[in-house]
């Protein structure tokens, strides 16, 4: 019971621009349920990925039952007894349940034929012992969340696992199906599974861990014992980082009138009566962890989202749904957080790339661009913001992230927003660009346009946002001013807890 | 009941059965009118000749379907079925069964090497479907007019009445047809293959990471369609008893076009065989039926594309519904 089973030793992965992890050593008993607790960005999944093989380690070693151990591939984890259930479904949506669970391992009779209802059987044998009701040929686009979760555990449990690693597996379920995969989680341990368990919800980990493990910016802060476990203790290992001299001083600024106001904005099953406002001049922070319906506010905000109830109005005028067209023409703009993705078009020189939101300005009515006024309205941007190019025609994929990113600016500053929604305004970008941007972000302000950020990063959430708003599981928990902050006040409402 | 219910589960898991239906419907329908309004057109004779014309394209849409379904495309079947009435042409002129036999194999052998290199195009130098089958096409018309500069050759000719005998509504294309239906029916939806040809077009990555050849099962997929091209470019040799080095032409598009029509979707990952036997026949029923009333051939390239035009619309329309039913 007492011995080590599986070990981390001095794991190091380094992505292109960060370390996400740092020298990372850990042990997981046998038959244990080990918590792996952090703030976004910490590195747990980045070392779950690691054992269950979607990443491979720069430095350092796995042992498994004192063996070290390379794992090559997710289905080389799976041969070697590690079960992985995904925070976000690993399904195929065009298979039935039975072809998921079994699919890369489908037992076959003679003449090449799979065995549907051996599958089959199977999978109801192994629902029946843990309680789900699934029905084996269901096709998985017609199941909820919960029961897709479902169909991973099968999956995860029918390849007979010695350890089974769970990402955030509450954060979809309901409270009688929270009830019943702890059960689950109880009899593996007892059955001698060590279950290696990522949440967010410290409540759950209270009640179910052995044993916690503690990361920040991927470094190892410690192991608690059951003994030791404690909420606020946690908490205090999770936060606790110097904020650095990097950001503006925003103590002067003076804050104009209402330009932005989300009343009782609700998404059923995303966001519930969420209400906020943006004045002129102001920044306002989103926080929480990654998935609490931060971004589904702002994409709603930016006519890409629908939304059935409540209301969000620019300077008084309330928005209608009109679409994305209709919020620029309205004055609001949107940074995407990802840049390669939906943001930059990457084979394209920073001048189409930053006049591409504007069009509408900068074409006569037939159509045909003003390319004299494209270019000096471009040219003024890139001077404004300091975009460091050889000239407005150089392709944006040569460009170093921090500029990449200043060209997005660039281009949502040609609409003339009243309110600038920036999504992750310093990802992967390094410390000289990130001071830079957020001296504009501040000179914006000083404008007149109303900001709002949505961040994963709490240093930078703390360090600029004049009023941070909290999400926790489709709600503002928590709002809190520039005196009020502190990073483990956020920590808390974040994690669902309350202040006492 | 029991059947009932698998059947209902069908529909579910397959919404794109109930279009299939239609098209059926809608060649019932297509038949039943030429067969009122032609006195010749309903004799037993018409009726087979009628199925048998469908039978090539059939055949070949088969394989472009498996590799629709596992995401890509082959552009490239039209050429081979050139190249393969071609080298028929050439070689199984001669009386003696053996060297007719062995023409087959051939024949069958090509199209399978036709399969590997688009597979390899696709999987090892990861050049998009559409780009590598549109070269492999190219060069195969080339090959085509190299080993039959035009039309040509000779086809023996008791070889050639087997394959096309026919007894009464019953005729060995159509028992071809039906071989090679349960035949790919059996790979697609009862073997691992089947399944890993679903999963890769739904997405490479996810079934890569829960163990699924992804590589190996979309080169079968393509040496399938290979297959399948070489069985419609020996039926129409054995049809005109000659090669021509160009008459597979339209067979690449128009299989796509069967294809579609029978409810697999371009995006890969959906799509049944059932449909496009269905898809084929309704093209080719439609082009005898024009062809019977005379109508111009401009009109009827007109109409075969209004045709998927309209099959397009209807399925992105089912697929929306379908969508937001989930969502409710």
């Amino acid at each position: 019971m007492e011995q080590d089973y599986l070990e981390f030793l001095h794991i190091t992965k380094r992505f292109p621009g960060v370390t996400a992890l740092d020298d990372v050593s850990m042990s997981v008993r046998r038959g244990e349920i080990h918590a792996l607790v952090g703030e976004n960005g910490a590195g747990k999944s980045t070392l779950m990925n690691i054992l269950g093989g979607n990443l491979q380690p720069n430095e350092g070693e796995l042992r498994l039952d004192g063996q070290p151990v390379k794992i090559a591939s997710p289905i080389d984890a799976y041969d070697k007894g590690i079960g992985f259930v995904h925070q976000e479904s690993n399904l195929l949506e065009n298979l039935s349940v039975y072809e998921n669970v079994f699919l890369g391992r489908e037992r076959v009779l003679p003449l090449g034929r799979t065995d549907r209802k051996g599958m089959c059987r199977e999978i109801l044998e192994c629902c029946q012992r843990l309680g789900y009701q699934l029905e084996p040929e269901k096709p998985v686009a017609e199941l909820n969340l919960a029961e897709r979760q479902s169909v991973e555990i099968v999956r995860a449990l029918l390849g007979r696992p010695r350890i089974l690693i769970l990402d955030e597996p509450t954060a979809a379920l309901a409270e009688d199906e929270v009830a019943r995969l702890f059960r689950i989680v109880r009899e593996l341990r007892q059955e001698g599974v060590s279950v290696l368990y990522i949440s967010h919800r410290l409540d759950e980990i209270m009640e179910l861990a052995d044993r916690v493990t503690v990361l920040k910016d991927g470094r190892l802060v410690g192991t608690l014992e059951r003994e030791e476990l404690d909420k606020d203790r946690m908490v205090s290992m999770m936060v606790g980082r110097v904020i650095e001299d990097i950001y503006p001083d925003r103590s002067q600024v003076q804050f104009g009138q209402e330009l932005l106001r989300v009343e009782g904005l609700t998404i059923p099953g995303k966001l519930e009566q969420v209400s906020f406002s943006v004045r002129a001049g102001e920044i306002v922070g989103l926080g929480g962890l990654e998935g609490q319906g931060q971004r589904t506010a702002v994409r709603a905000i930016f006519g890409d989202q629908r939304f059935s109830q409540g209301s969000i109005s620019v300077e008084d005028t309330p928005l209608k749904s009109g679409g994305i067209a209709g919020r620029i023409r309205s004055g609001v703009a949107y940074v995407t957080h990802d840049r390669r993705g939906e943001g930059l078009v990457l084979t394209q020189s920073i001048r189409k790339n930053s006049s591409l939101a504007a069009l509408r300005r900068l074409c006569t009515p037939l159509g045909v661009m003003k390319e004299g006024e494209e270019r000096a309205q471009v040219g003024k941007q890139m001077e404004l913001l300091q975009i460091k190019a050889s000239s407005m025609e150089e392709l944006v994929s040569h460009l170093s992230g921090g500029n990449q990113q200043k060209v997005m600016l660039a281009r949502w500053l040609m609409t003339r927003p009243r309110v600038l929604i920036i999504d992750e305004p310093t990802k992967g970008i390094d410390i000289g660009a990130r001071m830079s941007i957020y001296q504009i972000i501040h000179q914006l302000t000083q404008a007149g346009i109303g900001i709002l950020m949505l961040t994963s990063d709490m240093v930078e959430l703390i360090g600029l946002s004049d009023r941070t708003l909290v999400f926790y599981e489709g709600r503002i928990v928590k709002e809190l001013s520039r005196s009020e902050i502190t990073e483990e006040r956020v920590m808390k409402a974040a994690s669902g807890m309350t202040e006492e | 009941m029991k059947q009932l219910e698998r059947i209902r589960r069908k529909f579910a898991a397959t919404p794109q059965l109930s279009s299939v239906l239609t098209i059926c419907g809608l060649l019932l329908m297509v038949f039943a009118a030429m067969c009122v309004y032609s006195e010749s057109y309903r004799s037993t004779y018409n009726i087979t000749n009628v199925l048998v014309q469908c039978v090539p394209l059939a055949c070949v849409s088969l394989g472009q379907t498996l590799v629709i379904i596992s995401g890509g495309i082959d552009l490239s079947v039209g050429s081979t079925i050139s190249v393969c009435t071609a080298i028929a042409a050439r070689l199984m002129g001669s009386d003696n069964p053996v060297q007719v036999f062995l023409g087959v194999v051939v024949v069958f052998a090509f199209a399978a090497v036709v399969g590997l290199v688009n597979g390899a195009g696709v999987n090892y130098l990861k050049v998009p479907p559409m780009i590598t089958t549109l070269c492999t096409s190219t060069i195969l018309e080339g090959v085509a007019l190299w080993i039959l500069p035009v039309a040509g050759g000779r086809i023996n000719a008791d070889f050639a009445r087997v394959v096309y005998k026919k007894w009464d509504i019953i005729s060995m294309p159509l028992i071809i047809l039906i071989v090679l239906f349960l035949a790919m029916r059996y790979l697609l939806y009862r073997t691992r293959t089947g399944t890993s040809l679903y999963a890769i077009g739904r997405s490479r990555p996810i079934a890569a990471s829960m163990g699924v050849k992804t590589t190996q099962a979309s080169m079968k997929a393509y040496v399938l369609a290979g297959l399948c091209a070489a069985v419609t470019g020996l039926l129409l040799a054995c049809r005109m008893r000659v090669g021509d080095p160009t008459c597979g032409a339209n067979y690449g598009m128009d299989s796509i076009a069967a294809t579609v029509i029978g409810g697999t979707s371009l995006a890969g990952g959906t799509g049944l065989l059932s449909g496009t036997v269905a898809g084929a026949f309704l093209i080719g029923m439609l082009s005898n039926v024009m062809n019977n009333l005379n109508v111009n051939q401009f009109y009827q390239y007109v109409m075969k594309g209004a045709l998927l035009i309209a099959a397009m619309v209807v399925y992105s329309i089912s697929d929306r519904l379908e969508v937001r039913r989930r969502e409710s």
